[in-house]
């Protein structure tokens, strides 16, 4: 992975609890600065190994941390190098949603190295909506919802994020987002 | 061939397209175009609210339209382009419009992907542009990031570099007057035997704690720019105690030395510090312990030992004694290296560990490099790894041990005034010299000196480096552009930069050895014709 996830993790920490909860993550994970270059690739086992330090650190499960950390990049990408961007691909949450393949097509044209996911909107309905996520990697469901939440925020809405049987028999995973903008009660909820 | 779609289909496909009627008149404006143009309203005439040099009436339109030609307008007040196609219906025209790449476009924050049609490459090209200028201020960002970062390490190495230097200078200073004491009680003779065994501990004890402040001038970079000649094994002897705290309690650190009394010509704590960067390696190459040893011989030449060398053996081989060689080796009982590894261990930044720096055996390539020798590395795959260093046997060998018994003297002595902020040392120095035949004057000051050198002519001045008001180097300037054939001998626990010290003086560096003051005491006479040494 490219090291800027593991700079949004690095942040994510900072954010929350300081310097010296980073500098015992990183002992922790026997990981440096020399893994925190942005443009540089690591290992996917680099990232796993930081990802797992912090979720001891914090208390949580890795699933649950993966889900953190799915929300915060959200917030982390908007504030770098892909702010600009974002902004471009959509000013609402289904067509921001329905563009992430446009936009991870130019991450790849820049980053030649990254292996992104597919997202497509499979269903919309108003306060609800059903998308599809495809990966070459396994295991990153909880990231996912985590990201769907964060781009939920984005929009100003609040509302769950739920993974769910695919439609159809297929490679990809399908997740439920059920949304009010965050003004309104949550008892709103379809 | 007809096609049916909906406003919003065609709105999806031309995001920025017009309608006109055959008033040119706009009928309906496409989406990119009503949220990038908000004050263009249906009705507007389209030879109002945008500039063409291609249509002047309804009848350019059919004609572009027949002959499936480009038009190509500019919204009035504004500095992007539009360029498409004409299509004639039968209320008029439909001009489907994109948007043309330019600076104006690109930076254009009001535009989105949805503005631009499913298949325009100008959508792609903008978000491509818009990430690669992300990147590069991610990018300035992280470099101002490590531009700090080490800034901080600079500041703090140079903070750490002060503390050693000032610890080892003050503590320097105390050994000083602890081996000046020793000599003047073993001059003063009529000591028991266990009293001269009490001198011995405490003789040993200042060598090895002389050990421990070489490491914290190592640690100080401090350069010893005082290159000299030496013998070798007497150097790494003497240095056991710092190499031994460097290699660590769980390796067992042994010498085999075998030159015989060879000379070598080089800087005493660069020598240290080469093999402190040795002993450090060879400690993590063993990290549940092991064994060390440093041994030397004297070799024809380095490739008499059979392992291929880096360095300058050539340029050396002008200053060594019948082309003769001092070979050092720090063999380790460690894991070796592998061949590729080991190929490349002497490049400055390749390392082997994880958060190795790769400046440990670059630093010592450069050492042999600059003493004219050479360095060589033998190792395999769990069978250790012997470093062999080759330095040219020095060609200037001293000339034994020049005490002021063997000086010629004239009938008065040499005139020494001696500076020393430190009245422990300062009485001890005076003694010891005064014992020794010289005419001592003291001061504890520069400006003190000052007055006695304005007033009697002294032959050398013998100074502290580093004291309040003056240092050694201004009296020193001073004293010696009064009378520039005053003898200068400066002592300090700190080593002087090269450039400061003026050709010619001597430099004695603190604790102070007898030996070598009485030494450079000796040349400083020969220099102002009072005395010589014999042979």
């Amino acid at each position: 992975m490219y090291g800027m996830i593991n700079r949004g993790i690095c942040q994510m920490v900072l954010d929350a609890e300081g310097a010296e909860a980073w500098s015992a993550i990183e002992a922790s994970a026997g990981t440096g600065a020399a893994e925190l270059i942005s443009s540089e690739v690591y290992d996917d086992a680099v990232t796993v190994r930081i990802l797992e330090a912090t979720a001891r650190h914090f208390g949580i499960p890795m699933d649950k941390c993966l889900e953190r950390f799915g929300t915060y990049w959200i917030r982390f990408a908007e504030r770098g190098s892909f702010g600009d961007i974002m902004r471009f691909v959509g000013s609402d949450l289904a067509s921001f949603i329905a563009n992430l393949d446009r936009m991870h097509q130019v991450v790849t044209a820049a980053m030649p190295a990254a292996r992104v996911p597919s997202f497509g909107v499979v269903a919309q309905e108003p306060g609800m909506m059903r998308v599809r996520y495809y990966s070459e990697r396994s295991g990153l469901e909880p990231f996912v919802i985590g990201l769907l939440r964060g781009v939920m925020a984005r929009f100003d809405l609040v509302g769950t994020v739920t993974q769910i049987p695919p439609a159809a028999s297929t490679d990809c995973a399908e997740f439920m987002l059920e949304f009010v903008p965050s003004g309104e009660s949550r008892a709103a909820l379809p | 061939m007809s096609l049916h779609i909906s406003q919003r289909q065609v709105g999806l496909l031309f995001p920025a397209h017009l309608r006109v009627d055959q008033d040119m008149r706009i009928i309906r404006i496409g989406p990119a175009l009503g949220r990038v143009l908000p004050t263009l309203q249906p009705g507007d005439s389209l030879l109002t609210a945008f500039v063409t040099s291609q249509v002047g009436s309804a009848d350019d339109l059919m004609r572009i339209a027949a002959a499936c030609g480009a038009i190509t307008v500019r919204p009035r007040d504004r500095n992007f382009m539009l360029a498409g196609s004409v299509i004639a219906e039968p209320a008029g025209f439909f001009i489907a419009l994109q948007f043309q790449p330019s600076l104006d476009v690109i930076d254009n924050n009001e535009l989105r992907i949805d503005d631009f049609s499913p298949g325009d490459p100008l959508a792609l090209g903008m978000m491509l542009i818009r990430l690669q200028k992300g990147l590069l201020d991610e990018a300035r960002q992280s470099a101002r990031e490590l531009d700090q970062e080490r800034r901080r390490s600079v500041e703090l190495t140079e903070r750490m570099r002060r503390i050693s230097s000032y610890a080892a200078h003050d503590f320097n200073n105390l050994l000083s007057i602890l081996a000046l004491n020793v000599k003047l009680q073993r001059k003063h003779g009529g000591l028991a035997e266990r009293q001269a065994q009490y001198l011995d501990v405490i003789e040993e004890t200042v060598a090895r704690a002389s050990g421990a402040t070489r490491g914290l001038l190592a640690l100080a970079h401090q350069r010893d720019s005082t290159r000299s000649v030496h013998p070798v094994d007497s150097l790494l002897i003497d240095d056991r105690a710092f190499l031994q705290s460097m290699a660590g309690s769980k390796v067992e650190l042994t010498f085999d030395l075998a030159t015989g009394g060879a000379q070598v010509d080089v800087s005493r704590i660069s020598l240290s510090r080469c093999l402190a960067n040795l002993m450090v390696n060879a400690r993590e190459a063993m990290p549940e312990g092991g064994r060390i040893t440093v041994s030397s011989r004297i070799v024809p030449r380095p490739a008499e030992l059979g392992v291929p060398e880096i360095g300058s053996a050539e340029a050396g081989s002008n200053r060594s004694e019948a082309g003769q060689w001092i070979a050092i080796l720090v063999s380790d009982t460690g894991h070796g290296m592998a061949p590729e590894d080991a190929s490349r261990a002497f490049e400055l930044f390749f390392s082997t560990k994880q958060r190795g720096s790769g400046l440990g055996l670059a630093s010592v390539r450069d050492f042999v490099t600059e003493h004219g020798g050479t360095v060589s590395l033998e190792t395999a795959p769990g069978e250790g790894t012997t470093v062999l260093l080759c330095l040219p046997v020095a060609t200037a060998p001293l000339t034994g041990e020049p005490t002021l018994d063997r000086l010629r003297r004239i009938d008065e002595g040499p005139r020494v005034l001696i500076v020393e902020d430190e009245p422990f040392a300062l009485d001890a120095l005076a003694e010891l010299l005064e014992n020794d035949g010289f005419q001592i004057a003291t001061a504890t000051c520069a400006e003190e000196a000052l007055r006695h050198l304005s007033t009697v002519p002294f032959d050398i001045l013998l100074t502290d480096l580093v004291m309040l008001g003056l240092s050694g180097i201004e009296l020193a300037q001073r004293a010696t552009t009064d009378n520039p054939a005053l003898q200068v001998v400066l002592m300090s626990g700190f080593v002087p930069d090269a450039d400061d010290i003026v050709q010619g003086w001597g430099f004695l560096p603190k604790p102070v050895d007898p030996v070598r003051l009485q030494q450079l005491l000796c040349t400083a006479c020969e220099h102002a014709g009072l005395a010589c040494c014999e042979g």
